[in-house]
């Protein structure tokens, strides 16, 4: 197989996980861009891709998001999402519950959010998610053991406070 | 709260749960294509993206050239004493002015993406004792200017006087020459005395050996990262003979389309000689009185406290 073949096998095989990732992370337009350089990376280290690559793309997609540096542009995307889950008109209960989580979410710090996200929303288990993050399988077992904890606090302090549905609510019985 | 059950409810607030469709293929080749060919026609041979033969190997290394260097490197090692040539340390001597009127002639190329930006045809005449430095650019910031400070034509305190051929104008400030003077001789004498000059190895530059030097970040300056790859140090190249600069190529990110892109420089040493200080050569760095020329005083910042 020529280093081109090989390089669109890994494109076919995992530019949409690539290209998820990115969009969880930020606005669908920057996703676009952090995949191809994402891609334009492993074009240029073919020879150090490993078997596991789809954990080593995810890894550069989390370094190249990071060099963006645009860190509160991220803030906002992840914002922007939370504001266009609660303009839903009929949000039903259980969308109500998806905006209590991503609001919960983005008031993690960034290491503990990342780790939470890999592990339900790349599904990955704890060995890959430790890899993506470049840190030991044990110090990835505490860090998400700590978000978890914090991320429950955060989704109760949020429980007790009134919801956009319950506004609507009351506008539709005045 | 059960491990599972956090996870279960991070799942269900997923906002892509199943993986887009990917763009295809064929736009990001044609840019990886580009982008790749651009930073190889700059990368030393050793740090190639694709491995692609280095100069040597392509052309074969001849035999006079290896005779070369070897005596080169014999001298060297003679000099220093030690198992490593220190190239670093004959290109500082070698670019040390003398007495002499140091002359210079480059032309340098930016690009950005594949793109020239710009281009420069620069030449250099300078003396230490008196200070002065004559520059002649001719490209896209096309401009003539003549810079002393001395016995000639500065008395207490030091002044530098420029005469920008443009606007017909001497400048005078009181900045010492020093600071005006953007030489790359300069530049690499201080990365010498700093330490950052590393040798990489030889090579050949159009049938010539030559030696080739990372020029190292000083310490505390991070390097720059561009699409998640950290771009290399600038690189020197220097005749194996002579020391002398020949190639400067310096890779950076610019940021000047809003959108980070590599930018490549690359500077050109056409002649880098030192002509005997005759009264014709010393001639080059005179200033003479020009019709019509005007005279700018550049204001004193003073601090008030």
């Amino acid at each position: 197989m020529t280093a081109r073949q090989r390089f669109e096998s890994l494109y076919a095989e995992h530019a949409s996980a690539v290209l998820a990732y990115a969009r969880r992370r930020t606005t669908p337009g920057n996703a676009d861009d952090v995949m191809a350089e994402v891609f334009l990376v492993a074009w240029r280290r073919l020879e150090q891709v490993p078997e596991a690559s789809r954990v080593w793309l995810l890894g550069v997609a989390r370094r190249v998001l990071a060099n963006q540096r645009r860190g509160a542009e991220r803030q906002r995307a992840l914002q922007g999402k939370i504001a266009d889950a609660t303009r839903l008109d009929t949000n039903t209960g259980e969308e109500r519950g998806e905006e209590r989580v991503l609001q919960a979410l983005s008031r993690l710090g960034e290491n503990d959010r990342e780790a939470l996200l890999l592990l339900g929303w790349e599904q990955l288990d704890t060995h890959d998610a430790a890899r993506v993050l470049g840190v030991s399988p044990g110090t990835f077992k505490v860090r998400a053991h700590r978000a978890r904890k914090r991320f429950a606090r955060e989704l109760e302090a949020r429980a007790d406070i009134p919801s956009r549905i319950d506004t609507t609510e009351t506008m539709e019985a005045q | 709260m059960r491990p599972q059950d956090t996870l279960e409810q991070i799942r269900s607030a997923n906002p892509e749960p199943e993986d887009p469709q990917a763009p295809p293929i064929e736009p990001l080749l044609a840019r990886l294509d580009q982008t790749v060919r651009s930073l190889d026609d700059i990368l030393p041979a050793d740090r190639r993206l694709h491995g692609r033969p280095s100069t040597i190997r392509r052309t074969g290394f001849s035999v006079a050239a290896l005779a070369v260097l070897v005596a080169g490197a014999i001298l060297i090692f003679g000099r220093t004493g030690s198992g490593v040539p220190d190239v670093a340390a004959a290109i500082e001597r070698a670019i040390t002015p003398g007495a002499g009127v140091l002359h210079i002639v480059t032309e340098s190329q930016t690009l950005e993406a594949g793109h020239v930006t710009r281009s420069i045809h620069e030449e250099l005449w300078s003396t230490q004792h008196p200070r002065r430095l004559r520059t002649k650019t001719v490209g896209h910031y096309g401009n003539e200017t003549v810079e002393g400070e001395g016995a000639v034509l500065s008395t207490n305190p030091p002044r530098t006087l420029s005469w920008i051929s443009g606007t017909n104008t001497v400048r005078e400030s009181r900045r010492p020459l020093e600071q005006t003077e953007q030489s790359p001789v300069s530049w690499l004498r201080q990365a010498y005395q700093q330490d950052r000059l590393r040798l990489i190895g030889h090579s050949e530059l159009h049938g010539r050996p030559v030696w080739k030097l990372s020029v190292q970040r000083p310490p505390g300056q991070p390097s720059e990262i561009l699409e998640g790859r950290e771009l290399p140090d600038p690189i020197v190249v220097v005749d194996a003979q002579t020391f002398a600069p020949l190639e400067l190529s310096v890779v950076s990110a610019s940021s000047s389309t809003g959108h980070p892109i590599l930018q490549s420089s690359i500077t050109r040493y056409l002649t880098y000689e030192e002509l005997p200080a005759t009264p014709a050569s010393l001639a080059l760095l005179s200033f003479a009185s020009h019709p019509g020329t005007k005279t700018e005083v550049e204001p004193i910042v003073t601090q008030e406290h």
